[in-house]
Formats: structure tokens, sequence, C-alpha cells
């Protein structure tokens, strides 16, 4: 596998500043981690999930973004047809007021993404459980991340 | 051959696109369809296999062939193969093209390596030779190599004892060499377009030949542009015109660019039927509204060949899709699904088969639960890798998925041109795919409405 390019670190060494970044630095910090099964970009129904997590016995789908949310929700919206709970991920911002009605028409969460702590997500709406998993989507996605678990690609 | 009507034998034509169309062509598909469309590139790359396929394969099929004489006017990289071994290098199946329509093509894109200018036609003599040999190889292509085979000796014979009608090893219409044309070049090519026509007439006695019309939508929607373009149609009398607009998706297009397509049917059906190069349910539905009653044909590839650019597109991934009969369109897998159990076809088996599909393909595969069974429509292969230090996730589907998906889309064509299609059918579909905005979004529908708008409103004379 290529080096994953950052594009600058933060204090604590942790990559920052792109959709790339935000997505590898939660990823390593998520690896590893008792209970939880982690990969990054699994393909699913012709889009590709960005990170795909099962705890507990859910499925989590994490699309994340910078700055076009319209577009997160787009593609998050479809991720629900295989995942328990579906969410987006963006860095922290102020002006959520147009954001989080649109969301939650959509039945999906929001996490903002935290550079510092061991725990990458903050989580600022709680997503709903998915209404439209499709059983053979769902088993399909699982059947990946039991096979690609801890793996980037 | 005959004139007029023998030169398209029936409203249902199919563009055999690559070798590998072939299984979808043949039976059961066979009586499906009417005649069958084939790229000249493909005769010159596999003449032999083309006439045992026409001959004995496909008995004895009505076809024509497109002879691609565009392909010489755009950017010769176009006309360079790609692959590693020969990269830079002319296609050998366009090297055989290139002989054999000679020159001045010959000397332009072989030796000189660059694309052809309206002025290398300047000289009429060889502009009328080039005619000629375009005409030529249409008329030998394949028939000299079906009319050496088993096959038709075996058809002769069935003929002599009078069990069959006749034996066509030669296509129902040949076509004169055109050029593309948008609003930009309309007035470089067109006359070349019209002599082309005329020389090829002249060349080709009586035999029938089309006038193929290949236009920008620029081109299409330029109410002036439009009305000169047909009139300088008007006194060349083809049997046939073939129109492709580049790039005319359907369901892409607005409502101006489908009216500014009705009215150049309309146009030039005063003066020769016309094909439909490229064309999809509109087109049908254009028909059977009795809106466009001079279009004879309707062309379609198997995959995505329902609009086509005049210049490659380029690869792309290709990605499973369902044709769903209602909205008469291709839908990704997973909108697909989601419009299907909107529509309330996932709660069983007969459900699915009364308002989704009953073809051969979906009664095969919809046979226990259609929310577990649908996925074979969608199975594909995950593929990750990482380009340009991005990391890179698609999914291919499997051999079996898209030979059910083609299967499932041949069979609904078939219903689509099926003439037991009544306009309030049309209009009941198209009502019913419209509800379906709350789940696929205004975006993937809107083109309903431009539909439904079109054909009533012209039905209504308006």
């Amino acid at each position: 596998m290529k080096s994953f390019p950052k594009n600058h670190t933060n204090k604590k060494g942790r990559a920052q500043g792109s959709e790339l970044s935000m997505q590898r630095s939660a990823f390593d910090r998520l690896c590893g981690r008792p209970k939880l099964k982690v990969a990054c970009n699994i393909p699913l129904l012709g889009r590709c999930v960005d990170m795909v997590c099962m705890r507990g016995g859910f499925l989590f789908t994490i699309e994340f973004k910078l700055h076009d949310w319209r577009r997160a929700i787009r593609q998050a919206r479809d991720h629900k047809l295989a995942s328990d709970f579906a969410y987006i991920c963006m860095p922290k911002r102020k002006n959520i007021e147009k954001l989080i009605p649109e969301l939650c028409s959509a039945g999906l969460g929001l996490l903002f993404f935290d550079e510092e702590d061991d725990w990458p997500f903050n989580r600022v709406v709680k997503a709903p459980k998915s209404d439209e998993t499709w059983s053979m989507a769902r088993a399909g996605l699982a059947d990946q991340l039991r096979t690609q678990s801890g793996s980037w690609l | 051959m005959t004139r007029g009507t023998g030169a398209i034998r029936g409203f249902h034509l199919v563009r055999y696109g690559t070798a590998a169309d072939q299984k979808y062509l043949l039976r059961p598909f066979l009586g499906t369809y009417d005649q069958i469309v084939i790229n000249a590139n493909m005769v010159a790359h596999m003449p032999g296999a083309l006439a045992s396929f026409l001959m004995q394969r496909a008995r004895n099929k009505p076809y024509f062939i497109d002879p691609q004489t565009h392909a010489f006017q755009h950017d010769i990289g176009h006309l360079e193969s790609t692959s590693r071994k020969s990269a830079g290098n002319i296609k050998k199946s366009i090297k055989t093209l290139i002989n054999a329509y000679g020159e001045p093509v010959k000397t332009v894109i072989a030796d000189e390596r660059r694309s052809i200018l309206p002025a290398d036609f300047r000289n009429k003599r060889i502009f009328k030779e080039y005619c000629k040999r375009v005409i030529n190889f249409q008329l030998s292509g394949i028939s000299r190599e079906a009319s050496q085979s088993d096959s038709a000796k075996y058809y002769s014979y069935l003929k002599e004892k009078g069990k069959i009608e006749q034996v066509q090893f030669e296509p129902t219409v040949t076509v004169a060499p055109y050029f593309y044309m948008t609003s930009n070049t309309y007035s470089e090519w067109i006359d070349l377009n019209i002599q082309a026509v005329t020389y090829s007439k002249e060349c080709a006695g009586d035999l029938d030949v089309a006038a193929q019309i290949v236009i920008s939508k620029d081109l299409l929607t330029d109410s002036e542009l439009r009305g000169k373009l047909i009139k300088a149609y008007k006194d060349v009398a083809p049997s046939v015109f073939l129109v492709w607009i580049d790039a005319f998706s359907e369901q892409r297009v607005n409502d101006h660019e489908l009216k500014a397509f009705i009215e150049l049917i309309n146009g030039l059906g005063g003066y020769a039927p016309i094909v439909n190069l490229y064309g999809g349910f509109f087109s049908i539905a254009l028909k059977r509204c009795k809106i466009a009653n001079s279009l004879v044909g309707v062309c379609h590839g198997l995959e995505y060949g329902e609009h086509r650019g005049v210049l490659p597109v380029g690869g792309g991934v290709p990605m499973a899709k369902f044709y769903h009969p209602v909205m008469h369109n291709r839908l990704k897998f997973r909108e697909a699904y989601r419009a299907i159990k909107r529509e309330g076809g996932m709660r069983s088996v007969n459900d699915f088969h009364q308002l989704i599909c009953d073809c051969a393909v979906c009664k095969a595969v919809i046979k226990h639960d259609p929310d577990t069974d649908f996925a074979v429509f969608g199975r594909s292969r995950p593929v990750s890798f990482i380009r340009k230090n991005q990391p890179i996730a698609i999914e291919y589907p499997l051999p079996e998925t898209k030979d059910h998906c083609v299967k499932h889309y041949m069979w609904c064509k078939k219903r689509e041109y099926g003439r037991s299609v009544s306009i309030t059918s049309i209009m009941d579909d198209l009502a019913r795919a419209e509800k379906l905005k709350g789940t696929l979004g205004l975006e993937d529908i809107a083109y309903i409405t431009v539909w439904k708008k079109m054909l009533s409103q012209r039905r209504a004379g308006n």
C-alpha cells in the first residue's frame, strides 16, 4: 500500500486538512480497539463507503466531508440501505442551522471530527435506526467488514 | 432489394456493437427484433464471423452497415490504439476501413496523420470514387463471405424448393458517406453530405440508399439551421433517413430539445421515412401516439445504447443497472431496489411479477422472495486500489449479473416495441412512474413529466 499523504499535522502529530486525512486519522485511532471492527473504503451498491464499523452487533457507516454537506447527505442516504446507522462526519463548525433539519429528514446522524482526543468523534446528532436497511445489502456489507476489518483498503 | 419499405424491415432495430452482444441477438431473442445495424469497423474486424453469425445463427436476419465515415473528421487520436503493444498506431479495423474507402482518407489519415477536412473532397472525381468505395464496402463486406458459406448453399436450396421467400446476403439498404455537423460546422459540411447522397445513389443504381444525418444538439435546437437542414435534404430523396443526434439521451434532454427532435423528424418525414439510430421509449411512444408517423424504426444497443456520443465517451466503470419497465429507464441497482420496494414489488413473488415485470428472466430469478432474489440483478465483485494517492473502491458487475440485466432488458424492449402497447397504457405507465418522485428524487424523475407533457400536448395538436 502506498504511503498516506499528510497535508499537515497537529501538535499530536496527527494528519489534518483534507477529507482523506480526517478519515485516515479516525481510522488509525479506531483500529485495534476491542469489540470494534472497522474498515475503510468499502464499495457498496455503486457507492464507496468511507468507513464501516461494527459495534454491539450494529453496523455503522460514516461519510467524511470537509464542506459539501449536501453531497454527504446524498451519499450517506444510500448507505442506509446496508447499515443500521448512517452518519456524516465533518470538522467542527458553528453554522449548522441549515444542516440539522436536512440531516434529520434524511434519517442521518452528525459527527464532528475531533483532532485531539483518542476517540475521533463528537456526536452532535444521533442517527435514528435506518428504516431502509435491505437485509441482502446489509449481509454483504457485514461480510466485507468481516474479511477486511482493520484494513484501510 | 426493393425500394421504400424494403430498406427497413420493421420498427425494432438493434445495434450489434461488440462480439459479446451476439448471444443476446440469437434465440430466444432472435424473433423479438426486426433488423440488425452493424458498425463498419466490426465488419472490417471480423467479416467471416459476422457472415456466419448472420447466415447461420441469426437465420438470414436483415441488416445494414453504418459506414462510420464521420470517424475520420475528428482528432485522429480517437482512431489510435490504446493497447500497450500498439499504442499510437491506427487501430487495425480502422486501417482496414481506410484501405477499403481509399482516397482521400488514405492519404490524409494514414500518411499525413491529420483529420479529414471538407477541402479534401473538393475534387469531384475523387469524392465520387470515395462514395462508390464506401457503398461497395457495405455491399461486399459481409455478403462476399456469406455467399460462399455452406449456409448460403442451404438457403439457396430452400429458396429453390419454395420453402423460403428470399435469400439475402447483402444489406437491405446502403448508407451514403456522411459527416457530423454542429451549428458551427454546418455550413462546411452540409453540401458534402448532400453531394455524398447524390453520388451514392448514382453508384448504387437500383439499390436503396439511406442518408445518415448526424448532428449535435445545438444544431438540432437552432430552428433556423434545422429548417435549412430539412430544406437541404428535400431534393436528394433517399430511401430512408437515418438520424443520430449526438449524445441525445431521451431521459436527460429538456422539452425544448425533444420538441426540436419531433420537428426534425416531422420535417424530414415529408421526404422519406426515418429511423432513429439511437432511441429509447420516447421515440417508440412518438410513433405509438401518432406524433411521428414517418418514424419507421428505432434502433438501440444492448447496454448503454439508447443514446451515444459521436466520439467515444471513454471507458468508465460498468455498473449494474436494472431496466425499470414502468420508468422505461435503466436505474442504478440501489435506485431500482428503492423504486420497486416503493411500488410494492418486494411484498411477494406475485406482486413483483404483477407490478414490476414478468419477463422470462424475472420469472426465473424472482421465485421465492423478491427482497432476497432481486440481489441477483446487482451482484458484483468489489475491487479496491490506490490511484493518485486516493483510495478507490468500485464494484464490477459479475458476468452473470450483466447477463441477467441484458436479457431482462431485451424482453422489456420486446414488450415496448410490441404493437399491443396503447397510448392509454403509455400514459398510465408515465403517471405511475411520476409517483416515484419522492423515492428517487425530482432530478431522476423529471423526464417523465416532460415526456407526458410532450406526448399529450402533441396529441392534442399543440
